[in-house]
């Protein structure tokens, strides 16, 4: 392995907080790391969330066995493994906790060892509880993928042990709490038609007092060419980059609408079940037709890209719809000099982070680097760029539990973030939206001195109207 | 005349090489032949950017060539990568270097010097009987010794590099001990025998070596289809090596 004992413990304790020391207390080498256990969804949040079946071991062994009859991945990855143990130290979760089943091999093997035993699997094997643990640690962030001699995916496993348990009900309260909000209202935050309208006339306020000019953010037109989907975080806590699609698709005279029916870009269906992650992809297709668009501009997210680019893509294309994710068309604009940019508005050291679901998961590499030249004065590189990137530490659906898990999740970015930290940037460059509420709280915990923003908050802000 | 325990020997490595042909046949065609998805790439996603170069067919048989001749993805592993390349070069050469059993007449003729063939055998066994149990040895150790691999290493992970190293070692000896002419003559008609149906009786040995060298390379091909020896169909089978992602 490359992080030796010696290198784990050495990045724990580089940490400015302090704290390092009684964290690497409560998780000691070897021994594992404490038992992180997961809440339950209550029985009325899996109604609303549309997964109502429960079961246990049993069920969970006729689920395992349909899957490997199915899935090409799952079935090759259970079975080529080597044991080499590359993966451990490439995941994010293995160097914050030191838990070896919190490691891509060790969290395999814990499904591994049903597989192996094939049609004689008792339900006695099958230690459930171990199981929903370690799966939902999983930030799905395939860094592992990239490592593998064999290229064996451990988000693949994940999403596909995680689909078995969405069936059988066995999933925690803060997947399934943000599934229900989107089923019911349409979006993770559970902002409704009326309060996304008020949040969209404050970002119109707050840039009529900045530029003094009356920026229009069309809302629900019945007929536009392009549909913009942001991230709901986007119209509520990130209103940076919302100012930044507004400026941008604005000062480029786009004919565009956002839409109080669709208004997530993100998709927890990815991190419980293909079935979900189909009807949340739907909810955006279904508007798009309704408003006869030909373009859908999705905004910065990270796993929602993933999850866009590989089923909305083809529902869209069906209907002969584009999908376009907002950076492509920045980048797209500054190589033809549309856009007035002044790079000193942005005066400061960046260091762009690549997520993970841009780099590996997705097709976004290029392009946020070349916004990031056309708009600041100096970004530097960090030691694992692209498809290298370090996970921010809340994918997988992590993020949504804010109270119990904050402390876990903030050692689980530290990687990512104590890497940026090395290349001594004072900016840390994330266009993702996971990103952009994990790493504020990482840096806060570990008292790092840094700062935190999306791409398109340097692009409107370094744009001249 | 073939005595009883010729005709075992002879049947346990036909059992082996049949099961090892069958049942690797099985296993890449179950795996090749199984549904890819609705949009023809592993359930369905087709836009990853995990290998930049497999975005064409070309690069990716680029990209599956680097990683299985060069392990490139132990890039950060210094010393596991020389292993384990030491490891498996060294025994895909040796084995290829076993057809110098059949060949060996034939490039006499073409007026090869049979002495310079016997010593360059005699040498090129010796060092790669070592190279095979030094690297096997540290890989071995690497894995006794690392708390975490130990932690999910499983039994038959230590018996089938044993058993390879055990296959080296004997391999080796038997290189040591048996004189050029002994093993070109007697040693070469049994191995071309095996594969003509032209059987001949188990050359003698000091110690039996080349008894317990086929037995244990039966063995070895029984155990292939079941045990983790099928990483090697990994580059025909895997997902993620040997898709080409799309990217706009």
């Amino acid at each position: 392995m490359v992080l030796t004992q010696e290198e784990r413990k050495a990045i724990i304790l580089e940490s400015p907080s302090g704290k390092g020391e009684e964290w690497l207390k409560a998780n000691p080498l070897y021994e594992g790391a404490r038992n992180f256990k997961m809440r339950d969804a209550k029985e009325e949040t899996l109604l609303q969330a549309h997964s109502e079946n429960r079961g246990g071991a049993e069920e969970f062994l006729t689920g395992l066995k349909e899957l490997s009859g199915r899935s090409r991945a799952f079935r090759t990855f259970m079975e080529i493994c080597n044991h080499c143990g590359v993966c451990v130290d490439k995941c994010n979760m293995w160097v914050s906790t030191g838990d070896v089943n919190n490691s891509p091999v060790g969290r395999a093997e814990l499904v591994r060892r049903i597989y192996r035993k094939g049609n004689s699997a008792r339900p006695e094997d099958v230690d459930l509880a171990k199981i929903y643990t370690y799966y939902y640690q999983c930030t799905e962030c395939r860094r592992c993928s990239v490592f593998c001699p064999f290229g064996i995916d451990q988000s693949e496993i994940t999403r596909n042990v995680r689909e078995v348990m969405t069936e059988i009900g066995k999933q925690p309260d803060y997947v399934v709490s943000t599934m229900a909000q989107v089923y019911r209202v349409g979006n993770n935050l559970g902002l409704n038609p009326k309060a996304t309208g008020s949040a969209v006339d404050f970002v119109k306020e707050v840039l009529k007092d900045e530029t003094g000019k009356d920026i229009p953010i069309p809302m629900n037109k019945s007929k536009a060419d392009m549909l913009l989907v942001p991230s709901s975080a986007d119209l509520f806590v990130n209103i940076e980059t919302f100012k930044g699609y507004a400026k941008y698709l604005w000062a480029t005279k786009r004919d565009y609408t956002i839409s109080t029916d669709a208004t997530e870009a993100a998709n927890f269906g990815l991190f419980a079940s293909e079935r979900h992650l189909r009807n949340f992809g739907d909810i955006v297709v279904k508007d798009a037709v309704k408003r006869g668009v030909k373009t859908v501009v999705w905004g910065e997210c990270g796993h929602g890209w993933r999850t866009a680019n590989n089923y909305v893509r083809y529902e869209l294309a069906k209907r002969g719809i584009e999908l376009l994710h907002v950076h492509q068309m920045v980048a797209k604009s500054l190589e033809r000099g549309e856009l007035r940019v002044d790079k000193s508005r942005n005066d400061h050291l960046y260091n762009y982070h690549d997520p993970c679901n841009y780099a590996r998961g997705g097709n976004l590499v290029n392009e946020p680097r070349q916004i990031l030249k056309g708009v600041v004065k100096e970004v530097v590189t960090s030691a694992h760029e692209k498809e290298e990137t370090y996970c921010c530490g809340a994918g997988g659906g992590l993020l949504a539990d804010e109270k119990q898990w904050h402390e876990y999740r903030c050692w689980a970015g530290w990687p990512a973030v104590h890497c940026a930290w090395k290349t001594g940037a004072d900016v840390l460059v994330s266009p993702c939206a996971i990103d952009k509420a994990q790493f504020p709280q990482v840096i806060k915990y570990h008292k790092v001195g840094m700062e935190m923003v999306g791409i398109m908050d340097l692009v409107g802000n370094a744009m001249e109207l | 005349m073939l005595s009883l325990v010729d005709y075992s020997l002879i049947s346990y490595f036909y059992l082996g090489l049949g099961v090892f042909l069958i049942g690797s046949a099985y296993l890449i065609a179950k795996m090749v032949f199984m549904p890819r998805g609705k949009t023809d790439t592993y359930l369905g996603f087709p836009y990853l950017h995990t290998y930049p170069e497999n975005t064409t067919f070309a690069g990716m048989l680029k990209n599956l060539a680097k990683r299985v001749l060069t392990f490139s993805s132990l890039k950060y592993e210094r010393n596991l990568r020389i292993a384990s390349l030491t490891f498996h070069w060294s025994l895909a050469v040796a084995i290829v270097a076993h057809l110098n059993f059949i060949y060996e007449p034939t490039l006499v003729s073409y007026g090869v010097p049979a002495n310079t063939l016997f010593f360059i055998s005699f040498l090129a066994g010796l060092a790669l009987g070592i190279l095979i149990l030094a690297s096997g040895i540290y890989l071995l150790v690497r894995r006794i010794s690392d708390p975490y691999l130990r932690s999910f290493s499983l039994m038959a992970d230590y018996f089938v590099l044993a058993l390879i190293m055990a296959i080296a070692t004997v391999g080796t000896l038997i290189r040591f001990y048996v004189s050029d002419s002994y093993l070109y003559s007697s040693v070469g008609a049994f191995i071309t025998g095996l594969f003509n149906a032209n059987w001949t009786a188990v050359p003698s040995c000091p110690y039996d070596l080349i008894l317990v060298h086929i037995v244990l390379i039966s063995t070895l091909l029984i155990y292939f289809p079941f045990s983790r020896l099928v990483h090697s169909f990994a580059f025909f089978t895997s997902p993620t090596l040997t898709t080409v992602f799309k990217r706009e």
